[in-house]
């Protein structure tokens, strides 16, 4: 279950987004232009490597989402440039899409609304399959959804069952196998365990951690919850307001995360530790609430809750750059060329890096 | 509600106790069921637990163990039917609420206690404005004089710290944030200085930033008007940061019970000890693999046998399919329903 | 009986005999009696009605059409089960005779109307975009007309008879109630499911065949079972006007309307007899239809008491 089919040698990235833009029509008007734009996703760069698992985390309607199904090549594109597998698939025709379809799978945070509910295991796992034609005959598709609710921790006798009859945590599993079926090379999870319970939850964890390791694959792993990203994730994008505003792998940006909206996010989740020395690292410290994507803020997404933000934040959008080598922040407390703008006497993002760390 | 005179009779008999000074609340042997075509749900099942004045009581427990059940039981807001009480006490001052007349509750609902609900886009009324509503206990429970009530609503607006509030009295909720509106209803369920706040997942629909803020708004409240909280969670980090004493829930009942530092670092039951383990924490080391708890949660309405928890249970012993163990006491706070004794090395 | 149809893609090609086919609609039958006993009864009126339909000549070989001045307007008796009406013909035989031809047009009617509102329907609500807004702008056109307007021109253009009213009826029931289907096309979008098999890469027949129709499904069986009973009574009131079926054809309309309405009170069997085999067509129809809707739904079987107590908890909290 390799990826053998590959166009370019596999040290090339699997994906790589530049400039992606999706905005919405907020309500499309029946003639001309619609009145306003939602702007979903508004300017993201990332690269997934192969073998990784790349998490994309930020609070409700930053456009976590939206990024993931505009890969997907669900959603159309607004601007900007998607290439997989050394393939430019902005603009996909009809046989790279697909060749997409297949190679690109989805699982779903909802694991009562994923799965028709009036078809049986068998022909939801196999579905994939069937849409593909990847088997001849019909002992040979049971034979393989069998393998497959095999490798996702499930008996092979429910397979002519129906999914009501299933818990919350199996039928993520079978969500899961069926985003297998296909022998993708890219699985983009959408929150594939905030609806389930912490027991479950850890199962399912584990699952995917097995898959990777067995099966070789690639996660774009979408999710809120921080310490579970930590846990499952190689490297993360942290999205504001339909922007990316830091990007680094998973030890430095937990350890000493360095945008300030990154250190918010970070300090106002409750650790689950009651040791008052464990509970001083607490530190919720941003007012209010993520402005509206149709009318978001001049300059830099975060100011209105920036504690740190100047003249120059409400006026420019600070560009992502690199503070370390794979380590970018898109702030300008971070841009050396801007530091005479930035007139606060010491920024104490550092002093709040050691607090969280 | 069907149930009212049936525990009226079975209580009318044992004179009210008096309570120590420190117990607010006292509930003794709740249980609640639920009628169903395929049999009967105990949603909850023998549950006695008390709050004491001016804490922090958490209940904590997997989606469907009973935990907003529970709560809507003490002010008897179950849906009848399918719910009913079918037995037990909650004492409130001496009290017993589940043998008040309706009006006395009523009266008592939103004043001595009330209570904040899971989601915040239902539980206000899309078409009246904020301000109705949020003069609504005020105007119920007449404790404010008629021409003082619009200053007391901004002053409570104030007080959850929403800017500007005599412009947001006149808003209709769908013009408000997630977390204004979950702030507004915490403004209702403070009108009336209750001496309890029950507050059933007050955060889950919302981010993180915003769960912060609210919740250390709610303990800040509660800590200045000596009001007591039951705070109820399915997360174990609200739960260990805002709790002082914990109620572990499963299957209907109470599992485990003890200050927040037994439960995080001495749990004595193996529920409390697999949630734990199959938690994944900030600060814990990279590249743990997590201990899932094996199978998932049992229908309420074919428990199994014995102790609840003994198919998913790696401890579990022949004793525990037959016998169901009592919770019982392991020290001053801390309470576990568990046959096998459990030290910190597992 | 069953609604996930086999594609046949990846099927053998030698294909192993169909022999569940047989074991599936007992087990149907099974579940249909023991689970909705209401729904059995419905199921026995209706077939009672199209076996009453198919053997007309053979219940009631008299004829239907057997005028007898001597024997107008009789009592009910053991010659004539439900008396005679005005011409002293068995109302009886006209009643088993009207049951064909209500059967004819009913079904016909209906089973064209459910076509075109579930092709309009579905068009419209899975494809949308510029061929949605047309269609429904047609729709709208349409339904502007007020309904007995269009049957009066339609039958002035047509004339009177038994293939008009059909086209008609299901014309204009046909259209009014796509906008039902179309409705639901769109709520059967949103399901995440159909999110899923969009983004794998099934083709839309695949996607409205396997996801979309078995939703679409229990309104159409509502909508069925409900015209069915509106085009009965509509094709009754069309007679009535002197629109529908002409006479001497025995429609139950044309009884309760015609004959029925002038002898009420001489001969209160005349109304009686069709408007009681009315009323029990249509209540053996709608409950039916009810059950077939619920017992269609794998969601309803046994065994799914969590799923079932999550959806109402979440429903109902
Ligand atoms: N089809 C659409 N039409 C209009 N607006 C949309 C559409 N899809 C998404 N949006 C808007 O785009 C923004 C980003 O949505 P997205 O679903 O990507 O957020 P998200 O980060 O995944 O949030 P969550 O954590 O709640 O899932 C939101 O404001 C959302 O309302
Ligand atoms: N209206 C109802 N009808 C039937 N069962 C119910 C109803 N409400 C809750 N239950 C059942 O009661 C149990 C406990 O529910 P609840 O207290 O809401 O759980 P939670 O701990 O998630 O708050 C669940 O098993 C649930 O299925
Ligand atoms: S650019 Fe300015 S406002 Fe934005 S995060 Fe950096 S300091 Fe804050
Ligand atoms: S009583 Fe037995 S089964 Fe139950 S928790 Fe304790 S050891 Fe496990
Ligand atoms: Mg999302
Ligand atoms: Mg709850």
């Amino acid at each position: 279950m390799t990826h053998t089919d590959s166009h370019t040698d596999v040290t090339t990235p699997l994906l790589q987004v530049s400039g992606l833009k999706v905005h919405f029509p907020l309500r499309p008007g029946l003639f001309g232009k619609p009145a306003a734009m939602v702007k979903a996703v508004d300017g993201v760069d990332f690269t997934v490597h192969r073998g990784e698992t790349l998490g994309l985390v930020g609070e409700s309607g930053c456009g976590k989402s939206t990024t993931g199904l505009a890969v997907l090549r669900m959603t159309p594109l607004t601007e900007g440039r998607i290439v997989f597998d050394g393939e430019d698939i902005s603009h996909p025709d009809a046989a790279t899409t697909k060749r997409l379809r297949r190679k690109m799978q989805m699982v779903y945070q909802d694991p009562f609304g994923a799965l028709n509910p009036r078809m049986r295991v068998l022909d939801i796992i196999g579905e994939p399959l069937r849409v593909h034609r990847l088997t001849r005959t019909r002992a040979e598709y049971r034979e393989r959804v069998m393998d497959l609710l095999d490798r996702v921790g499930l008996k092979a006798e429910m397979a002519d069952r129906y999914p009501h009859e299933f818990s919350g945590g199996q039928r993520q599993r079978i969500g899961i196998a069926r985003a297998l079926a296909a022998d993708p090379s890219l699985i983009i999870c959408d929150e594939p365990v905030s609806a389930l319970d912490v027991s479950i939850q850890a199962q399912v964890i584990n699952l995917l951690e097995d898959l990777q390791r067995d099966l070789g694959l690639t996660y774009l792993f979408v999710a809120h919850d921080l310490a579970v990203v930590r846990h499952l994730c190689h490297r993360i994008v942290v999205m504001y307001l339909g922007r990316v505003v830091e990007v680094a792998d998973r030890e430095r940006l937990y350890q000493a995360p360095r945008h300030p909206y990154t250190q918010a996010l970070l300090g106002a989740i409750p650790i689950a530790d009651p040791d008052p020395e464990v509970q001083a690292r607490f530190n919720p410290s941003v007012d209010g609430e993520v402005p509206s994507p149709i009318d978001p803020p001049p300059g830099c997404p975060f100011h209105p809750r920036c504690p740190h933000a100047t003249d120059l934040c409400r006026r420019e959008a600070p560009r992502p750059l690199d503070v370390e080598d794979g380590h970018s922040v898109a702030c300008h407390l971070h841009d050396p060329s801007r530091a005479a703008e930035m007139n606060h006497s010491e920024p104490s993002y550092q002093e709040q890096a050691r607090n969280i760390a | 509600m069907s149930t009212e005179t049936s525990t009226a009779t079975a209580t009318a008999t044992t004179a009210p106790r008096t309570e120590p000074a420190a117990t607010l609340l006292r509930v003794e042997n709740l249980h609640t069921v639920f009628e169903k075509d395929d049999g009967v749900v105990h949603a909850v099942n023998d549950v006695s637990f008390d709050v004491r004045r001016g804490e922090v009581l958490a209940i904590v427990g997997e989606s469907g163990s009973g935990k907003s059940i529970t709560a809507m039981s003490l002010l008897r807001l179950i849906p009848s039917p399918p719910g009913q009480i079918i037995g037990g006490r909650v004492l409130f001052d001496g009290q017993d609420l589940l043998d008040l007349p309706d009006d006395a509750i009523r009266q008592l609902r939103g004043r001595d206690i009330s209570m904040i609900f899971q989601e915040p886009m239902t539980s206000l009324n899309p078409s009246l404005r904020i301000g109705r509503q949020l003069a609504e206990p005020l105007r119920v429970h007449g404790s404010v004089p008629k021409d003082k009530v619009r200053e007391r609503c901004i002053e409570l607006l104030r007080q959850v710290r929403i800017g500007d509030p005599e412009k947001r009295l006149d808003a209709y909720p769908h013009e408000l944030s997630g977390g204004m509106r979950q702030r507004v209803m915490i403004a209702m369920g403070l009108a009336c200085l209750p001496r309890l706040i029950i507050a059933d997942e007050p955060t889950t629909a919302l981010d993180v930033t915003v769960q912060a803020q609210i919740l250390e708004l709610l303990r800040d409240i509660t800590r200045a008007s000596q009001s007591s909280m039951m705070l109820i969670t399915h997360d174990l980090g609200v739960v260990a940061r805002y709790a002082d004493r914990i109620n572990v829930m499963y299957a209907g009942r109470i599992v485990e019970r003890g200050t927040a530092h037994d439960i995080f670092h001495r749990p004595r039951h193996p529920y409390t000890v697999g949630l734990m383990e199959s938690m994944p924490r900030l600060n814990d080391a990279i590249g743990n693999r997590l201990t899932p708890i094996p199978g998932s949660p049992p229908d309420l309405s074919d428990p199994p046998s014995g102790c609840p928890f003994h198919p998913r249970c790696r401890f579990a012993q022949p004793r525990c399919k037959q016998e169901r163990p009592p919770l019982e006491r392991l020290d001053e706070e801390h309470w576990k329903a568990c046959w096998v004794n459990l030290d910190d090395t597992h | 009986m069953s609604l996930s149809i086999q594609t046949p893609a990846a099927a053998a090609p030698a294909t192993p005999p169909r022999r569940r086919a047989h074991p599936k609609t007992l087990r149907f039958l099974r579940r249909l009696c023991k689970e909705r006993p209401l729904g059995a009864l419905g199921a026995m009126i209706c077939l009672v009605l199209l076996l009453t339909g198919l053997f007309a000549d053979v219940i009631a070989p008299e004829g239907f059409n057997a005028i007898n001045p001597i024997e107008r307007l009789k009592a009910p008796s053991a010659e004539h089960w439900l008396g005679t009406d005005q011409l002293g013909r068995d109302v009886f035989a006209r009643i088993v005779h009207g049951a064909q031809l209500s059967v004819i047009v009913a079904f016909a009617a209906t089973t064209l109307s459910i076509v075109i509102s579930a092709l309009l329907g579905i068009l419209s609500g899975y494809f949308g975009g510029r061929l949605d807004m047309i269609i429904q702008r047609l729709v709208d056109g349409w339904m502007c007309f007020p309904d007995l307007i269009l049957l009066i021109v339609a039958v002035a253009v047509l004339g009177p008879g038994t293939w008009q009213v059909i086209l008609i009826l299901g014309l204009l029931f046909g259209i009014s109630g796509s906008r039902i289907i179309r409705g639901a096309v769109l709520s059967a979008k949103q399901n995440v499911y159909v999110h899923a098999a969009q983004s794998m890469g099934a083709s839309s027949p695949r996607i409205l065949l396997k996801h979309i129709l078995p939703n679409v499904m229990a309104p159409l069986i509502v909508l069925y079972t409900t015209r069915l009973a509106a085009v009965i009574l509509a094709e009754s009131g069309l007679s009535f006007l002197g629109l529908g079926i002409p006479p001497p054809e025995p429609s139950w309309g044309g009884m309760l309307s015609l004959d029925g309405r002038s002898y009420m009170f001489q001969a209160p069997w005349l109304a009686i007899a069709p408007g009681i085999a009315l009323t029990v067509a249509v209540f053996g129809i709608n409950m039916f239809g009810d059950a077939l809707r619920d017992l269609l739904d794998p969601r309803m079987r046994g065994g799914g008491g969590r799923y079932l107590a999550r959806v109402k908890r979440t429903i109902g909290s």
